[in-house]
């Protein structure tokens, strides 16, 4: 089991400070404000599956995605990949296996290099077959794009330069920033169709961040929901999607228009600010089962039923399992 | 009937000269009916919207008649046309922020609105009172403490609040139609369901007309009761929601329904429709969407079918004629 999981992270927490300190705010001795993005999460991801990460936006997935990819470093909490530790010193080891897709791939290329040279830049040994090899796995006609320029292409032809270039390094690790959510409901489902494709030949492992949960119920294996730098449920795909027990998974359902579905029911008021989150539990405000404790403390991430989840209302369920 | 659109043309003057943008569009909207526009990025949704709300840009020309509760809006002059704004026609658009005034404050902007309907109805009200009847319009919107949101700027709001204000100055307007282009894309999906019940619940209180642009086939289903699906500036399909999403008729319809992802990977491959849409500057012969088509003829690519009447629905192909 544990030499099957690729990537692991022990109570990673980032805070990015809100408020530039001068030197005034450093003399007077005034407390930093802080942005709390990612509050304590600890994910595993295995060999050769897919991770859905979902969320609304300052949930925090976008960072867990950078932090992994080692573009941003952890305020606190440790990162391990393949068994190692991540530090400063060892970045290099994540970096050669591990790639980052972006949501919109006209601001992540290089606009004024030319489509085969973006795709041969990211490798070692500058080999044109194997661009065209690349470019042609993805799905792309060779001689019809190798000289063209990103703003030639469309947007779902930029974002299969953009996964060509992402397998130029044989990374065993994908992580995919909303890599759909920019493109057309018809180019959308073509990319998915060629990331599975990708997926299921080269073994690859994907950390697939979403919005959207029809996206996530297609391609991901395991799904965390988070909310507000907080993992608040976690499991199989199917399984939360169709039972999901945490209150915020119910309501972020409820809330997503699907056909032969006439109702929304979404929660009311709004996502809270990070940087004074609410006490407690941080869905609380809005959750339509609070109760006295849900105010006070925090729930742990517990397993119930095999399936994560941070909630006191399932805490009969782990008293139980304890005994 | 509450608009009529007849022939309508849309150009858009470009350095290769004039490019039809819209061709030949014709539509009924009945009062308190909610239609749902959908096609993807380029199909015209949008243009549709703006020659409607008469706010096209300098370079775009209209041809046909828009005609809502009596008045032709295409062929009033823009001097007569102000008298008609906001009243008549109310166009909310993606990013709200580009619909208020930045250096105004929230309040006063919606004071203004409520201000120009009642001059327009001739009433004459004095400011208390304007003020109380934007205090209430936020209370029916839920907005936390109205008093404190009207004394404060549209960038001290989050999105999910500023949306909200512009839907409140709607309701302070009562237009006759309400157009929404695409009001939710920059919303999250908990905030994107409140705002969509808030429309539901302005379009049954008041009898609001709304033609709701989107790309979000879903999102159409939930909130409209008719549904139109525009390609390359054209409808391909018109019908009852219900008919038209669970049994369409358009092979491009049935692409655009068919790849909203159901299922897993497991199961099956998503049908995508190949190929992508067509540039207004190249457009293919005959039917505009025949080279993405799996239903392809030889008479599509030589002539473009019409919009003709079939099931109680329009369909715009040769598969029905």
């Amino acid at each position: 089991m544990s030499d099957n999981i690729l990537y692991k992270t022990i109570d990673l927490k980032k805070y990015y400070l809100a408020k530039k300190r001068g030197i005034l705010e450093t003399i007077t001795r005034q407390p930093p404000i802080f942005v709390k993005a990612l509050d304590g999460v600890s994910i595993y991801i295995r060999k050769g599956e897919v991770l859905g990460v979902v969320g609304e936006s300052g949930s925090g997935k976008t960072t867990l995605g950078k932090i992994l990819a080692t573009l941003e470093k952890p305020t606190s909490g440790s990162l391990i990949f393949m068994g190692i530790e991540i530090n400063d010193n060892n970045e290099e080891i994540v970096r050669k296996h591990v790639h980052m897709v972006f949501q919109n791939p006209a601001t992540s290329v290089n606009p004024r290099m030319r489509v085969k040279d973006i795709v041969k830049e990211a490798m070692k040994n500058k080999d044109e077959e194997k661009v065209k090899e690349l470019l042609e796995e993805v799905g792309l006609d060779y001689n019809y794009v190798k000289d063209k320029y990103p703003r030639e292409l469309s947007g779902g032809q930029l974002q299969r330069v953009a996964i060509a270039r992402a397998l130029a390094k044989e990374p065993d690790f994908l992580i995919l920033d909303e890599p759909t959510s920019a493109l057309d409901a018809s180019v959308q489902s073509q990319i998915l169709n060629l990331l599975v494709d990708l997926q299921k030949e080269r073994n690859l492992t994907y950390l697939f961040i979403t919005h959207n949960i029809a996206v996530a119920r297609f391609i991901a294996d395991r799904v965390i929901i988070m909310y507000a730098g907080k993992v608040v449920e976690e499991g199989d795909t199917r399984e939360v999607i169709s039972e999901p027990m945490h209150p915020y998974t119910q309501a972020l359902l409820n809330s997503v228009p699907e056909l032969g579905k006439k109702e929304l029911k979404p929660p009311s008021g709004e996502v809270p600010s990070l940087i004074n989150p609410p006490s407690g539990c941080r869905f609380h405000p809005r959750c339509p089962f609070a109760m006295q404790i849900c105010k006070e403390r925090e729930p742990p991430l517990v397993e119930v039923n095999g399936r994560r989840v941070a909630c006191w209302l399932y805490e009969t369920h782990w008293k139980k399992a304890s005994d | 009937m509450l608009l009529e659109i007849r022939n309508l043309n849309v150009y858009y003057n470009t350095i290769l000269g004039w490019t039809k943008v819209l061709s030949d569009i014709n539509l009924d909207v009945e009062r308190g009916e909610i239609v749902g526009i959908v096609g993807e990025s380029g199909s015209g949704k949008s243009t549709l919207g703006h020659a409607i709300a008469r706010i096209l840009p300098p370079n775009g020309k209209i041809q046909g008649d828009i005609i809502i509760d009596g008045v032709n809006l295409a062929k009033l002059k823009d001097s007569e046309l102000q008298k008609y704004r906001g009243t008549w026609v109310f166009m909310i658009f993606q990013n709200p922020l580009n619909s208020l005034n930045p250096v105004k404050k929230v309040g006063f902007q919606l004071v203004e609105a409520a201000k120009i309907r009642h001059q327009r109805e001739g009433k004459k009200v004095n400011e208390r009172d304007l003020i109380n009847e934007v205090i209430q319009v936020l209370k029916d919107l839920r907005l936390p403490d109205p008093q404190s949101i009207i004394d404060r700027y549209p960038h001290q709001l989050s999105g999910g609040q500023v949306q909200r204000i512009v839907i409140a100055m709607s309701l302070l307007l009562k237009p006759k139609l309400l157009i929404t282009d695409e009001p939710t894309s920059a919303l999250d999906v908990t905030i994107q369901a409140q705002v969509i019940n808030l429309f539901k619940q302005l379009n049954k209180e008041l009898n609001t007309s709304i033609l709701f642009i989107t790309h979000d086939i879903s999102l159409a289903y939930v909130i409209a009761d008719r549904i139109i699906v525009m390609y390359a500036g054209r409808i391909m399909e018109d019908g009852k929601v219900e008919e038209v999403l669970k049994s369409p008729m358009h092979p491009y319809s049935q692409g655009l329904v068919s790849s909203i992802p159901t299922g897993d990977k497991n199961n099956n491959k998503l049908p995508a429709i190949l190929g992508n849409p067509p540039s207004f500057f190249a457009l293919p012969t005959g039917c505009k969407f025949h080279p993405r088509c799996s239903k392809v003829m030889n008479i599509c690519k030589e002539k473009e079918p019409d919009l003709i009447n079939k099931n109680g629905r329009r369909v715009r192909c040769w598969l029905y004629e």
